[in-house]
């Protein structure tokens, strides 16, 4: 029988009321589910306190413990040199407060009645890290499994992956449902990793999914992993049938998601710490440009000499780029020519394009050698029609107009100084 | 220039009395005549700086209907205007929402208006006048178009919200966390132009409302509301049913209004046996040609899209040879925003002197003052008439209105009984939110929003049980005390306000190849009959062919052309019972309502030549059917003795377009609303049968009212078919019909023949 069909045979059941006044008592039992047994059997510990209860699993690891190819013993001293060395950057956990990484599971993507049912959290703690699982006991008791954990109490930098744009504001807005019985929630600061991620590893990878960063930069693989996008079935129908096998994988998948946090939080500021070959030019340049972007220009002019003295051909290209914009920027002439042209030997794309255009404006304004200038922007011109789809439609219009317009310009002052040097050779010659 | 203009409308009047052929087809004038303003002054407690903004607009008192608002604003009351157009409703809401804001700078309002296109417009209007006030109130327009970047600063800061039903549907309600300190503070809530939110489109808005007000109560706020109508029988009613609230209705119009004249215009008969008149589109096009060479700016009113493209076209014959020329244009659902930009400022600039729409105009869009109106056929409802016709003169200016009928039965009916839009209340504008799939969709919503106690009502309905069928459907779970939302889809997303058919078909124009580009959209269920493979689609009064109909992806590619014509086609219709709800017995048969089963499917399309209209040709349509469950009254009868199953078929169609034409007038509906299928031996009960049934899924009360009404409806339609001075049937009672059938006298006989006065059904 169709949906409607159905619907049209309840029409009975409608009934209309006049407006009263509904008594909204609290009701307040502790009834416990009819698969508490069987959870506990698997592992989880039912926990009670003033809200209500929720269901949690601890794991401990050692000092020792190694996830992929990162030893997590070495956190402290990531965090140290960040604080040390970089007190203002985006991944530094500030000495001040507590922190922790932090991963969700949740029974959609979006919308007030999309549930969190599993906050996972690793914190430090003597001698080694605990991981701490909460596990939403069913949807009504959503005020105890948040009133668990300490967001509202302690305000804290929360280390996530894609973060700010879904666990953050997830958690928001369950607060906000549960506003009449929770205390508020707390400011966080956050660091999202998925972020500094894509600024390190940007064309060195393809796909930034947490999988494809365990794959190839923490030589990660997960076994008999559940995918997160069957979560919310998987959660619903534990509730339902009080199973809770595959429930446990998906406190297994939050657990590595979490492990792989800690991890990559190490392998970056690793990279950020020693310069030593260990990635693609690619990543380095990167960094260079991340510190750029962040005004530590000094930091970043060494990161890009780092890439032009270990790195050849067209993997350094970039990195001369940029230097040559930093050294022009500070009046070095001659070293900031001698960089694009480095640059210009193998640089591809919408970078040759900057590097033409760079070298053009310095030979006019700066060398006023009108000839070489020219020939900078016809060469432009020509890479720009011949490399078709490179910009797009209305960048490649601009250029092509920006650079007609210098091309005549230049021609105006090749004419003019040509004039002028007829006229002063004439002066010279009129006594 | 004002005084030439008025003289011009009144010289073309006297002008039209002496033209013999004009004045024959001029059934009626009707002249009514200058209102006076009238004016109350300035609450005394208004803030000064909204006093000074309205001084700077040039206003220096209000009119008695604004000041009636503001103070029952004030009092703290939920309240209704209706106000014809350019009558200054909009202050009727500005002024107490921003003196609620500069009284306490955390009050929010929402304002919600039918579509995108008229928040936007209204953006405009309020920003002048917050500007003029020189205070800090923050207005933005929330929807599709709003940049991402803003969005935080909308949902954070933003004083008014002007959105839409279907916004506020899948785009705020749904994420009422991110929207905290608006639902906190929410003081006001603004419905503008209610009358729009009939049938099932209001019956949806009336639960979005309902939604939204639930959300409202768990933030803590209780807003007011703020209604404003067109001029409808029952706004108080519709406002009431569409918020769940009680209204206070103030209907005192202090605005004053020019002069009108009101044309009843009826074209010739050409061929007297078939008492068939003139087209009344080419009659619309000659005078709209008239007007347009006197230099009136113009508004034509066509029904439908075809018909509106059909005019552009012939109008624009006019300026054919002027190189790009504007004055003439089209406006329709369907143009892209830009375009509809555009010719809005070319009506108020003057630029476009003549514009054919359709009621897609009738609408607060602003478009300014515009002489003259034509109605091609009568709009189907007489709300829809003082709309249309309050778009010409609405500065107090001398108007001429002109309704052109058509030769069917309802457009027959008006133009020979002009008091039936003069003298009569205008319709009423029916929802009916109880229609259960409606309720059970946003039920669902409503339920994702927040979760339901197991005390907890819905609006007016109690739906404990309802929520146990959700529950059973596997969407809910329920806890303790709670029903929990356990599904990981987005039900919001799931419903379109719109329509029964939520996703539209997108119109690609594919004549040069590479540059595709998208001229327009049109609804599924009007894209089964214009948009399928073969048919001429016209946009701009440019003809183009559908090449390719992509059902499955709602795409149809189309191909300019110039050919001599259009395309019609032919729906045929299956019918099932689902359920029989009340029965009433007759001596000869059975009246009884219940809920059915309509399967529609697109079997052939015309063409048809312009001018002659003559049949040119045919092919078939292949396009997979849609279902429609809806409600129903259905007459199922014995079958007279001595009819042959082909008479009775023909005899029976003739009936099912005279009940058809006439139901709109009993019942207040559009024609659209409702429809008549006759059946020779029904599915059910092998009898012959007559289904009224509603167009909407889950029906809107239309064919109920059939059931109560059947007893009245049949003499009546017999008495108007049998008054039809035509000998055989023509488009105005039964139909069209081949003379010599004789038809007519048949279809009598039957009509006859259903009148079962003595019996008590």
């Amino acid at each position: 029988m169709s949906y409607e069909k159905k619907l049209m045979q309840m029409k009975g059941l409608v009934k209309k009321e006049v407006a009263k006044e509904q008594p909204t008592k609290e009701i307040k039992e502790d009834k416990l589910p009819f698969y508490t047994e069987s959870w506990e059997a698997a592992g989880l510990k039912l926990i009670k306190n003033e809200h209500g209860f929720l269901f949690v699993k601890e794991t401990f690891y050692d000092e020792q413990h190694i996830h992929g190819n990162v030893a997590l013993h070495k956190l402290q001293k990531a965090i140290t040199f960040m604080q040390q060395n970089y007190p203002e950057h985006p991944l530094t956990i500030t000495p001040e407060s507590a922190f922790c990484f932090y991963d969700t599971e949740t029974t959609g993507l979006k919308g007030a009645g999309v549930l969190i049912f599993l906050n996972g959290v690793l914190k430090k703690v003597d001698n080694g890290f605990l991981l701490t699982q909460h596990v939403l006991a069913d949807p009504g008791q959503e005020a105890a499994f948040l009133f668990a954990t300490d967001f509202w109490r302690v305000s804290q930098t929360m280390l996530t992956y894609n973060g700010k744009s879904f666990d953050l504001p997830q958690l928001e807005s369950r607060w906000t449902m549960n506003r009449k019985t929770i205390p508020p929630l707390k400011q966080h600061r956050q660091i999202d990793l998925m972020h500094s991620s894509k600024r390190v590893w940007k064309g060195d990878m393809e796909r930034f999914k947490l999988k494809q960063v365990e794959e190839e930069k923490l030589a990660f693989v997960r076994k008999n992993d559940i995918p997160g996008h069957l979560a919310p079935i998987i959660y619903f129908d534990a509730l339902k049938h009080g199973n809770p096998t595959n429930l446990m994988k998906i406190l297994t998948h939050n657990e590595w998601d979490i492990l792989s946090l800690a991890a990559l939080y190490i392998l970056t500021v690793e990279l950020l710490s020693d310069k030593e070959v260990v990635e693609s030019a690619t990543t380095y340049t990167n960094i260079g440009k991340w510190f750029q972007d962040l005004k530590t220009t000094e930091t970043s002019v060494d990161w890009f000499r780092f890439v032009v003295d270990h790195f050849e051909n067209e993997e350094v290209s970039l990195a001369y780029y940029f230097l040559g914009i930093h050294l022009k920027r500070n009046k070095l002439v001659d070293e900031s020519l001698h960089a694009f042209r480095e640059s210009l030997k193998e640089i591809i794309g919408k970078y040759r394009v900057e590097v033409y255009i760079e070298l053009a404006k310095l030979f006019e304004h700066q060398q006023k050698d009108f000839d070489a200038a020219l020939e900078m922007t016809q060469e432009c011109i020509e890479y720009v029609d011949s490399a078709s789809n490179m910009l797009s439609k209305a960048k490649e219009m601009a250029v092509k107009k920006q650079l007609q317009k210098r091309k005549e310009r230049i021609i105006r002052k090749r004419n003019i100084s040509w004039e002028t040097a007829q006229l002063n050779k004439k002066r010279v010659l009129l006594p | 220039m004002n005084l030439l203009k008025q003289k011009m409308i009144q010289q073309l009047l006297e002008d039209w009395k002496l033209d013999k052929n004009r004045n024959k087809s001029i059934v009626h004038v009707h002249t009514t005549d200058e209102k006076k303003a009238k004016y109350a002054s300035f609450p005394e407690n208004m803030h000064l700086s909204i006093k000074k903004a309205l001084v700077k607009k040039g206003v220096e008192k209000l009119y008695v209907h604004q000041r009636q608002a503001f103070d029952s604003a004030m009092s703290g009351k939920s309240y209704t205007t209706i106000t014809p157009t350019a009558s200054g409703k909009s202050l009727c809401y500005h002024l107490p929402v921003l003196q609620s804001i500069l009284d306490d700078p955390t009050s929010r309002a929402i304002y919600l208006f039918p579509t995108k296109a008229l928040a936007q417009d209204q953006k405009s209007d309020l920003e002048q006048l917050i500007e003029n006030s020189e205070e800090e109130i923050l207005s933005y327009t929330y929807d599709g178009d709003t940049e991402p970047g803003i969005r935080q600063k909308v949902r954070k800061s933003g004083h008014i919200v002007l959105t839409n039903p279907d916004m506020l549907h899948s785009g705020i309600l749904p994420h009422h966390t991110k929207w905290v300190s608006l639902f906190e503070n929410l003081k006001f809530i603004v419905i503008d132009e209610i009358h729009t939110y009939k049938g099932v489109f209001g019956s949806h808005v009336a639960h979005v409302i309902r939604r939204l007000k639930r959300i409202c109560a768990f933030y803590g706020s209780n807003p007011q509301f703020i209604c404003t109508s067109a001029t409808i029988k029952n706004p108080k009613e519709l406002a009431e049913t569409l918020t769940n609230e009680s209204h206070e209705l103030i209907d005192e119009n202090g605005a004053p209004a020019g002069k009108k004249h009101f044309v009843f215009y009826n074209p010739p008969i050409v061929h007297p046996v078939f008492n068939v008149r003139r087209s009344a589109i080419l009659e619309v096009r000659d005078i709209a040609q008239e007007l347009y060479v006197n230099g009136i700016q113009t508004i034509v009113f066509a029904k439908s899209r075809v018909r509106v493209e059909m005019l552009v076209t012939y109008l624009q014959a006019l300026v054919s040879k002027k190189i790009n020329d504007q004055s003439i244009r089209g406006y329709r659902g369907g143009y892209l925003p830009s375009e509809r930009r555009s010719i809005e400022k070319g009506l108020r600039d003057g630029v476009i002197r003549t514009v054919v729409s359709t009621n897609a105009l009738e609408l607060g869009v602003d478009i300014g003052q515009l002489q003259a109106c034509i109605m091609t056929g009568y709009p189907g409802n007489i709300a829809s008439v003082w709309q249309q016709a309050g778009r010409a003169g609405r500065r107090q200016d001398e108007a001429l209105i002109i309704y052109v009928a058509q030769s069917t039965a309802l457009d027959q009916y008006v133009v020979n009984h002009p008091s039936y839009f003069l003298g009569q209340s205008p319709e009423e504008v029916r929802i009916h939110p109880d229609n259960m799939i409606i309720l059970m969709d946003h039920l669902k919503c409503a339920a994702f929003e927040l979760p339901f106690t197991a005390v907890d009502s819905y609006a007016e309905f109690s739906v404990q049980e309802l929520l146990e069928f959700l529950e059973s459907e596997g969407v809910l779970l329920k806890t303790v005390d709670k029903w929990h939302w356990m599904s990981e889809s987005f039900p919001a997303s799931n419903i379109s306000l719109r329509s029964a058919s939520q996703e539209n078909v997108v119109i690609i124009d594919m004549s040069v190849p590479t540059k595709t580009r998208v001229i327009g959209e049109m609804d599924q269920y009007s894209a089964m009959t214009l948009l399928h493979e073969e048919a001429i689609y016209l946009h701009q009064g440019t003809q183009f062919q559908v090449e390719t109909l992509d059902w499955e992806e709602k795409k149809a590619f189309v191909r300019e052309v110039d050919v001599d014509y259009f395309t019609d086609a032919n729906i045929a219709i299956e019918l099932k019972v689902l359920s029989e709800d009340k029965a009433g017995d007759a001596k000869i048969g059975t009246l009884q309502y219940g809920d059915i089963i309509v399967l529609a499917q697109p079997t052939i399309f015309k063409k048809i030549k312009f001018d002659t209209h003559d049949n040119i040709g045919s092919g078939k349509i292949h396009l997979p059917p849609v279902e429609l469950h809806t409600s129903s009254t259905w007459f199922c009868f014995d079958k007279p003795g001595d009819w042959t199953d082909t008479l009775l078929s023909d005899a029976m169609t003739g009936v099912a377009y005279a009940l058809h034409a006439f139901i709109p007038l009993f019942i207040h509906c559009d024609a659209k609303d409702i429809h008549v299928v006759p059946q020779v031996k029904s599915i059910a009960g092998e009898k012959p049968t007559f289904y009224i049934y509603d167009s909407y899924p889950g029906g809107i009360g239309l064919s109920e009212r059939m059931f109560d009404l059947w007893n009245e409806l049949v003499p009546k339609v017999s008495e108007q078919v049998e008054s039809c001075p035509c000998s055989s049937g023509c488009p105005a009672c039964i139909g069209a019909q081949d003379a010599t059938l004789n038809l007519k006298i048949e279809v009598i006989k039957l009509l006859h023949y259903l009148q079962v006065k003595e019996n008590v059904l």
